[in-house]
């Protein structure tokens, strides 16, 4: 049997693309029947079949490596550069956002009041509810790094508790912000201002929900022992990408929380 | 340094100095021509059985390494061994231009003496010893530490060198001994840690995804793999073929109503 001269993976013909990319035909196809035709249905198996997928394929990529043993050093090598290239382009996504809010606020036109924030809005106090949420995020931005060096250190008990702790913390700043979301005396409609803050906190608050499920499935992985002390690249993944959420939340506080009210 | 059988008395056919005969003169360690002449060839065969004859002055060129390398690595030239088999050979290393042009590409080009070290006598203990076929890296005194981001070495202080991630103490994970000796059999084998919430079951799936049975990773689990894939086709490619119905019928002009 031939065996590979190489380090890398190649890996088994896989559905999972071309699957992925007929979901997001069906999820922004979806959108317009919403939209214009008042039907939710291809929207719905848009989304459904998105999750199936997403499931299905990182699933796969589990069993390549945790039970195939396919990601040899270059191998997570290169998965090292491919985060790094998805957490940069994020980081690009919102700038975007962020360019918009300064465009807007930086010279308010007179349709606004010539003031920002414009007449009329009353903005959240930076103050209350969004400084207990700075602190939350920046508190799990600890208990993560205390899960990391638990694992590292081969303590299992230990590393199942700050992850656990840390995934409460994320899931308690969605709580918070969604209540805040609901108490608002602004809503998106309300000029330039309510569209800017909506948008940006609202992309944001997806990515808290999309890391806090990268981090629960690396909580469910680490009570199956799939990590070990020194191979443990998908727990690496989802801190990083939690930690440019922190930062992400620490710059919409400082610009449009704090300086922005 | 390593040993390759040479101070056992034997020779392994490594060029290594120590042989059957030590107070054999050992050729001299450049490949320059020597004053000592080979013996006569008749007088060689008679003293030599003819398999023992150096059978061509490229290999024997080979066995000995150019100077300015103090230490070269092994070379299991046969023309060597049988030459030291034979007490009476003085094989002589050959004439300098035959041995240039028969030299291996990987040595260095031969100089005077490039080492500029004294020669020593060929039969010395000291000569023989460096002589021996050790290949000793040289690195200089630095502290180096992992960097778990770029997944490399990097220069440390000796202070984060000697502290290294990871490699702190593990917890101690054996099961602590039995109080009330009994019968009974402990719970599992498994270290005390590793029963705080399931058993490991990654030996045993990893043997399932290993089974060579040609299966794609996707459906290597069988039934339930095969359902969630059929379901996944079904949604997309109906749903697809939805869209375009719906893309179709929304592009038809409406009739004002």
């Amino acid at each position: 049997m031939a065996h590979q001269a190489h380090s890398y993976h190649m890996v088994d013909p896989s559905p999972w693309p071309i699957f992925g990319a007929a979901a997001a035909l069906l999820t922004t196809s979806g959108l317009i029947m919403w939209f214009h035709y008042n039907s939710t249905a291809l929207l719905m198996a848009g989304l459904l079949s998105m999750l199936l997928v997403m499931l299905q394929w990182w699933r796969d990529v589990v069993r390549e490596s945790t039970f195939q043993g396919h990601h040899t050093p270059t191998v997570q090598k290169g998965l090292r550069y491919g985060m790094i290239l998805f957490i940069t382009s994020e980081a690009f996504f919102f700038l975007g956002f962020f360019w918009a809010f300064f465009h807007s606020s930086l010279a308010p036109t007179p349709e606004l009041g010539g003031q920002w924030p414009p007449t009329g809005i009353k903005p959240l106090n930076p103050l209350e509810v969004p400084l207990l949420n700075t602190a939350i995020l920046l508190a799990s931005g600890v208990t993560v790094t205390w899960a990391h060096h638990s694992i590292t250190e081969g303590n299992r008990k230990q590393a199942i508790h700050a992850l656990t702790l840390t995934i409460l913390l994320g899931f308690y700043f969605t709580a918070l912000q969604a209540m805040e979301y609901h108490e608002a005396s602004f809503s998106i409609a309300d000029s330039v201002y309510g569209s800017t803050f909506f948008v940006a906190t609202g992309f944001h608050g997806l990515h808290v929900i999309i890391g806090s499920s990268f981090l629960t499935v690396c909580l469910l992985r680490l009570i199956k022992f799939h990590f070990t002390s020194n191979h443990h690249f998908g727990f690496e993944a989802a801190a990083w990408y939690w930690h440019f959420v922190d930062i992400i939340w620490l710059f919409l506080y400082m610009s449009m929380y704090w300086w922005g009210s | 340094g390593l040993d390759w059988g040479c101070g056992a008395g034997f020779d392994l056919g490594l060029n290594c100095g120590y042989g059957a005969g030590l107070d054999r003169p050992l050729p001299p360690r450049d490949n320059r021509p020597t004053n000592r002449r080979p013996p006569a060839a008749a007088a060689q065969a008679q003293s030599c059985p003819p398999v023992l004859k150096a059978p061509s002055p490229c290999l024997t060129a080979a066995a000995y390494p150019a100077p300015g390398r103090p230490r070269s690595a092994p070379s299991l030239v046969l023309p060597r061994a049988r030459a030291s088999l034979c007490p009476r050979s003085a094989l002589a290393p050959p004439a300098s231009p035959r041995g240039a042009a028969c030299r291996p590409s990987l040595w260095p080009p031969v100089g005077p003496r490039a080492s500029g070290r004294r020669q020593e006598p060929a039969g010395s203990f000291r000569a023989a010893r460096r002589r021996r076929w050790v290949v000793r890296a040289r690195v200089p005194a630095m502290y180096y530490k992992f960097n778990g981001f770029t997944q490399r070495l990097v220069g440390a202080a000796a202070s984060a060198a000697y502290n290294p991630q990871g490699l702190k103490p593990i917890v101690s994970t054996e099961s602590p001994a039995l109080v009330f000796g009994t019968t009974t059999k402990l719970a599992s084998d498994l270290p005390a840690t590793d029963s705080f919430l399931g058993k490991n079951q990654v030996p045993d799936l990893q043997k399932l995804f290993q089974k060579a049975d040609g299966l794609p990773v996707h459906l290597k689990r069988g039934v339930p793999d095969k359902l969630l894939y059929r379901t996944t086709m079904a949604l997309t490619i109906g749903g697809t073929i939805y869209c375009l119905v719906a893309l179709y019928m929304a592009s038809q002009p409406r009739s004002q109503k």
